[in-house]
């Protein structure tokens, strides 16, 4: 557990020393990047949709963050940089005023307008498109002011709106383009660094240059081509035999395996976490005393180890990296594994002979099985009788959205790099997990709104401390590890720089274009 | 003969319309719904989005309609639009079920290719070293389940020696010499499962025709052993043989399901395969309708192939 913790960390600071100190002659800074070549990708998802408004993956990121462009975008250190818009203000905590970059062309050749990022965002609102950041844009406001300024407000103060604006997922397509009768799910036409040569649904997708990119001197590549290979044996396999350049999501078993090899690099760092999830609605889960008993309960290294072979750092307190402007050291020891207090809790709840209820575990990846069997075992410790029921995706998704379960093993993402995340799981209009059971805490509903009303951080860091105290109190979810999430390569893939936390998905994404073949 | 065709592509059709009641209906009965699948885990819990999706797609109205609906537009040649990526399914088939086809032929040809000589041989040397290796290495082929054999290949072809790609595709007209390389291993992996059983039944057979009295009248004659086997014995122990193949060629279609997904060939069992999970229900009644199309030809052509070798086939007189 030390040995991953401090790997985290490592990782942590080598991407940042990166960052601030590249004069220090990192290796790969002191080479001369060069233009051209192709860059083989592996990805285990299978992209059946290049919708740029709705989620479909985290290989539909990276393909969305190539072929669009958003308003803002995120640099490697998290922090908001120009894209289409080359400046914004924010007059007050509601609105944002945009100001468009000239001579933007989409690849079919249309220049870019203040009434395509009109069009683009009232399409993320509109239900039809059932848009991955719709719940974040509702009752928002889009106004052009002239040709290339643009004016977006909020209804009420909402400090997330430019984090939220700089996701690949609000990209801005052309309204000429879309209401020509365009299948955006099948084909491209956006502003980003490559544009779209071919795509097979679910099998590939291959990216060409667009020479009249607006970034200077980038895309370096000239051709990326990504294969989508679900199994995650063919897929390591097809890197190891030179087919590929690189892949994403190495199984875990495989990263020290591939770390070892000389020929080739492994980048690793936390970006999802695994929780337990409570439907608080079902007795006896309704206590919170219950709910704690179990975050006592679980033996959070042995699943780090047993579930992913060490690279899967233990979460005992909220699950905030620890490179977060938020985290707070002094919650991050909150829990530990401590089955006497678990059993005294559950003696408090009344519950002294223990229980018996159902796990329900998604069947498709190892680590949900072995984390889940290593739960009960746990569990069995302080006399409760977990029973295992592994459902596929589908059935999950049913379950979830329809409240139908007592606990549910689900691992999860930050989708933005800010701590209003909490919301998107736990505020109770959120239909991602609180809304299909009813789960409604007002003092967390008010923090929540308070953090989200002011735009001074110092004043958001004292309120995500007190959502964060809450949560860890009234454990809705039991957080259990950060599954480190790694993507392989081989040494001459130069300029990748792998993030954490909730810029893990992106990372390929934000890379690309600064990317090159030595 | 005109007659017994007729005969045989009547009752094709009827278990054609069958299957698709069968399939329809299957694929409906499942648990985990479509309309969740599209939407996503945000917008999938919001009833009122998923209520308009569902009449949008149809899949509100009772279960007889849809099937009414689905089967009409079967039969203008209209098998809809994936739910995912909005393409026409008959456009996704087209591209797949050709790959799946060299698959199998590829597999079929590497099993006869293999299988009929490993067969003569451990009839012809039945008591003898050579024969009782031939006999192994059959049994061997058809012990092995397709996963193992295939990721043993995978190992000492592409990982090893590095002569073959371990997994993936190239169109034919992109890259010809690459696109072979690739259907190498995924067919032989099939196909080495199969070739064990084209090799014991070969021997059988030959077993027992060696012992007919025509065999010994041809020996008697004056031919050597070697004549008398390739000439007399092994065309007539070959038709069971390829009653066999023609039963089994169907089989291998399931075997692709492995296959594809080992290999990362994206064949029609992989666009099934990702159609179920994602519950994308036109793709995938498009699938197994496609399956029990091509199930059904193959059958129908083996048996007017053997009605033409083996007239007793057809006057039904065995």
């Amino acid at each position: 557990m030390n040995i991953t913790r401090r790997s985290f960390h490592y990782a942590t600071l080598a991407s940042l020393a990166a960052i601030t100190a590249p004069q220090l002659g990192r290796s790969a800074a002191a080479q001369t990047p060069k233009a051209g070549g192709t860059l083989r990708y592996g990805t285990v998802t299978e992209v059946t949709s290049l919708d740029p408004h709705v989620y479909n993956g985290s290989a539909w990121k990276v393909l969305i963050e190539a072929l669009y462009s958003p308003l803002v975008g995120y640099a490697a250190d998290g922090t908001i940089t120009p894209r289409l818009a080359e400046r914004w203000e924010q007059p007050n905590a509601r609105t944002i005023i945009f100001h468009l970059r000239q001579g933007v062309k989409f690849h079919d050749g249309t220049p870019l307008t203040a009434d395509d990022v009109k069009f683009s965002l009232e399409r993320i609102i509109d239900p039809k498109t059932a848009a991955a950041l719709r719940t974040n844009l509702i009752g928002a406001t889009v106004e052009v002011i002239d040709a290339t300024t643009v004016k977006v407000s909020q209804p009420q103060p909402d400090a997330t709106l430019l984090a939220i604006l700089a996701l690949p997922e609000g990209a801005i397509v052309s309204r000429k383009w879309i209401e020509g009768g365009a299948n955006a799910k099948t084909a491209a036409n956006g502003t980003g660094p490559f544009r779209l040569d071919v795509y097979e649904p679910a099998v590939r997708a291959v990216l060409k240059k667009n020479p009249a990119y607006f970034v200077p001197g980038q895309p370096r590549l000239d051709t990326v081509e990504v294969r989508m290979i679900k199994s995650d044996d063919a897929r390591v396999n097809a890197l190891r035999s030179g087919a590929l350049d690189m892949i994403d999501f190495v199984p875990w078993k495989d990263i020290d395996v591939l770390s070892r090899m000389p020929n080739f690099k492994v980048d690793s760092s936390g970006g999802a976490f695994m929780n337990v999830w409570f439907n608080t609605a079902h007795k006896p889960f309704d206590d919170p005393r219950v709910r704690r008993a179990f975050a006592y309960a679980v033996d959070r290294a042995a699943i780090a180890k047993a579930a992913f072979f060490g690279h899967g750092a233990p979460i005992f307190g909220p699950p905030t990296p620890s490179d977060s402007p938020f985290y707070v050291p002094d919650l991050a020891q909150y829990f530990k594994h401590d089955p006497a207090r678990a059993r005294s809790l559950l003696a408090e709840a009344g519950l002294a002979k223990g229980l018996d209820f159902e796990l329900i575990v998604y069947q498709g990846l190892g680590i949900y099985t072995t984390t889940a069997q290593v739960i009960q075992a746990n569990l069995k410790e302080i006399g409760v009788n977990a029973t295992i029921k592994l459902v596929e995706w589908a059935n999950l998704m049913e379950r979830k959205n329809s409240g139908s379960y007592d606990a549910m093993l689900y691992g999860v993402s930050m989708k933005v790099p800010d701590p209003d995340a909490y919301a998107y799981y736990f505020g109770a209009e959120s239909t991602y997990w609180a809304k299909p059971i009813g789960n409604r805490d007002e003092v967390l509903e008010k923090l929540l709104a308070d953090g989200r009303a002011t735009t001074v951080t110092a004043e958001r860091k004292a309120i995500y401390r007190k959502v964060e105290e809450r949560l860890l109190e009234t454990s809705p979810w039991v957080f259990v590890n950060f599954r480190e999430q790694a993507q392989a390569y081989r040494r001459n893939v130069k300029g990748y720089q792998h993030l954490g936390g909730a810029l893990n998905e992106s990372s390929a994404g934000i890379s690309l274009p600064a990317m090159w073949i030595d | 003969m005109h007659r017994f065709v007729a005969h045989r592509f009547v009752s094709s059709l009827i278990t054609m319309a069958l299957a698709s009641i069968v399939v329809f209906l299957s694929i409906h009965l499942l648990p985990g719904d479509p309309v969740v699948m599209v939407l996503g885990e945000q917008a999938g819990a919001d009833p009122m989005a998923v209520a308009r999706v569902r009449a949008e797609l149809g899949l509100d109205l009772p279960l007889p309609t849809q099937f009414v609906r689905w089967a009409s537009a079967v039969l203008h040649g209209d098998l809809g639009h994936s739910l995912r990526s909005g393409e026409p399914v008959v456009a996704e088939l087209a591209r797949r079920i050709p790959r799946s086809l060299e698959i199998i032929f590829g597999g079929l040809v590497a099993a006869v290719v293999f299988g009929i000589p490993l067969g003569t041989i451990a009839a012809r040397d039945r008591g003898r070293v050579s024969g009782l290796i031939a006999s192994i290495v059959a049994i061997a082929g058809f012990s092995a389940p397709v996963f193992v054999s295939g990721i043993i290949l995978v190992l000492i072809f592409s990982l090893w020696l590095g002569l073959l790609p371990s997994s993936g595709y190239v169109a034919l007209d992109d890259d010809p010499l690459t696109h072979f390389a690739c259907l190498v291993l995924p067919c032989v992996a099939i196909g080495i499962n199969f070739m064990g059983v084209v090799a014991r039944m070969t021997r059988s057979s030959l077993i027992d025709t060696l012992s007919k009295d025509y065999v010994r009248m041809a020996r008697a004659k004056g031919l050597t052993r070697g004549q008398a086997m390739t000439r007399h014995a092994l065309p007539n122990a070959l038709v069971p043989v390829i009653a066999i193949v023609g039963i089994r060629a169907g089989n291998l279609l399931g075997g692709t399901v492995i296959v594809e997904a080992l290999f990362d060939w994206p064949g029609l069992s992989s666009l099934l395969v990702s159609a179920c999970f994602a519950r994308d229900y036109p793709v995938m009644q498009g699938c197994l309708l496609s399956i029990f199309a091509i199930f059904i030809v193959i059958s129908l052509l083996i048996d007017i192939a053997q009605s033409i070798v083996d007239p007793r086939v057809r006057t039904g007189t065995k």
